[in-house]
C-alpha cells in the first residue's frame, strides 16, 4: 500500500467518523484541526483504523502519535511488518 | 495486620506483585471504581483481568505505577494510583483503549464514558494526581487510610500542589482529606469536586520499598 492510499483511507475514516465531506487527511493534521475530536473520538478514530487496515495498535502507541504523519508511518510499519 | 498505631505499612510496587495479590488488587481498584465501571457492563472476571494486565503493564493507564500496602502476611490492604496531572489525557486515553480494543463492541463503553455523569472538573495542570484510593474493607478505620494517602503525598512531593477528585455526596472522604489539608474548589462535574492543596514537607507514615 502506498502512502497516498494510506492517506485515502484515512481521509475516508475520517469523514465517516467525524461526518465532515471536506476533511482530507494531511500529515500535519493534529485533533485541534477537526472538529469533535475529543478524546472519545480519538480512540473511535484509531478503532475505526485497526479495521480499515487490519492491524492492532499498541496501547502505548495511541498516545505516541502527535499528528496523522505519525499515524501514516505506524501504519506503514505495521504493515510491513505482515509481510 | 496493620493498625492505628502501626509505625507504617509496608508498601510496594503493583508490577511486582504475585498474581494472588495483583488478583486482589484488580478487585479493590474495581470496587474503588464504581459507578464507572458498573457502566462498562463488563463481567466482573473480565473486569478483574484487564485490571490486572494494566497493574502489570509497561504501557500508559490511570493505574500503571501504582503502589499495594501490604499486610504483614502479604494481604493487599490497600492500592494507591497516581500520577502527574500532565499525564492524564494521555493515561485515560490509553487505559481506555486498552480495555475497548480487546472487545467485539466498544461501543458501550465509550457510551458510558461519554456520559455526562462522567464529566469531572479539571484538575491543576502542574498537581500530582490521585487517580485511585482503594482500601480492603476490613481495614477502613484502622488508620490505614492515612498511610495510603502519605504515600501518595510522598510520591508527589516534587510537584507544587496534589489533587484528587472525591464524589459531591461522600461527606466522609471529603471530611477525611479535609484533615489532611485538601480544600474544595467550587465546581462541581458529573457529582465530583476537585480537592487540593500545596505541597508542602515529605510526608511519613509508610515505609516505602517502591524505589531504590
Amino acid at each position: 500500500m502506498t502512502e497516498a492510499e494510506i492517506y485515502d483511507q484515512l481521509t475516508g475514516v475520517m469523514r465517516r467518523l467525524f461526518k465532515d465531506e471536506s476533511l482530507v487527511a494531511r500529515p500535519e493534521m493534529t485533533a485541534r484541526d477537526v472538529k469533535g475530536w475529543d478524546s472519545l473520538k480519538h480512540i473511535r478514530f484509531v478503532l475505526e483504523c485497526e479495521k480499515a487496515f487490519k492491524i492492532k495498535f499498541k496501547t502505548a502507541e495511541i498516545a505516541a502519535f502527535k499528528n496523522v504523519g505519525d499515524l501514516q508511518r505506524l501504519i506503514i510499519a505495521k504493515l510491513a511488518a505482515k509481510v | 495486620m496493620i493498625g492505628a498505631s502501626s509505625s507504617g505499612a509496608l508498601t510496594v510496587a503493583c508490577d511486582t506483585l504475585d498474581d494472588e495479590q495483583i488478583a486482589a488488587a484488580s478487585d479493590l481498584i474495581a470496587n474503588a471504581g464504581g459507578e464507572l465501571y458498573r457502566r462498562f457492563g463488563l463481567p466482573h472476571p473480565r473486569l478483574l483481568e484487564m485490571l490486572a494486565e494494566q497493574l502489570r503493564s509497561e504501557e500508559p493507564s490511570e493505574i500503571k505505577d501504582s503502589v499495594a500496602l501490604l499486610d504483614d502476611d502479604g494481604t493487599i490492604a490497600a492500592v494507591v494510583s497516581a500520577y502527574p496531572a500532565s499525564e492524564q489525557e494521555d493515561r485515560q486515553v490509553a487505559g481506555l483503549f486498552h480495555i475497548v480494543s480487546a472487545l467485539d463492541d466498544a461501543e458501550p463503553i465509550l457510551t458510558a464514558v461519554g456520559h455526562p455523569a462522567n464529566t469531572l472538573p479539571s484538575i491543576p495542570a502542574d498537581s500530582f494526581y490521585l487517580a485511585r484510593i482503594a482500601v480492603a474493607p476490613k481495614y477502613i478505620g484502622t488508620g490505614l487510610g492515612s498511610q495510603a494517602l502519605a504515600v501518595f503525598e510522598n510520591k508527589g512531593r516534587t510537584f507544587p500542589s496534589l489533587s484528587l477528585h472525591v464524589a459531591d455526596d461522600n461527606r466522609r472522604a471529603q471530611a477525611f482529606y479535609r484533615k489532611h489539608g485538601f480544600t474544595a474548589g467550587t465546581s462541581l462535574a458529573g457529582g465530583y469536586l476537585c480537592m487540593s492543596r500545596p505541597t508542602h514537607g515529605r510526608a511519613t507514615g509508610a515505609v516505602d520499598k517502591t524505589t531504590p
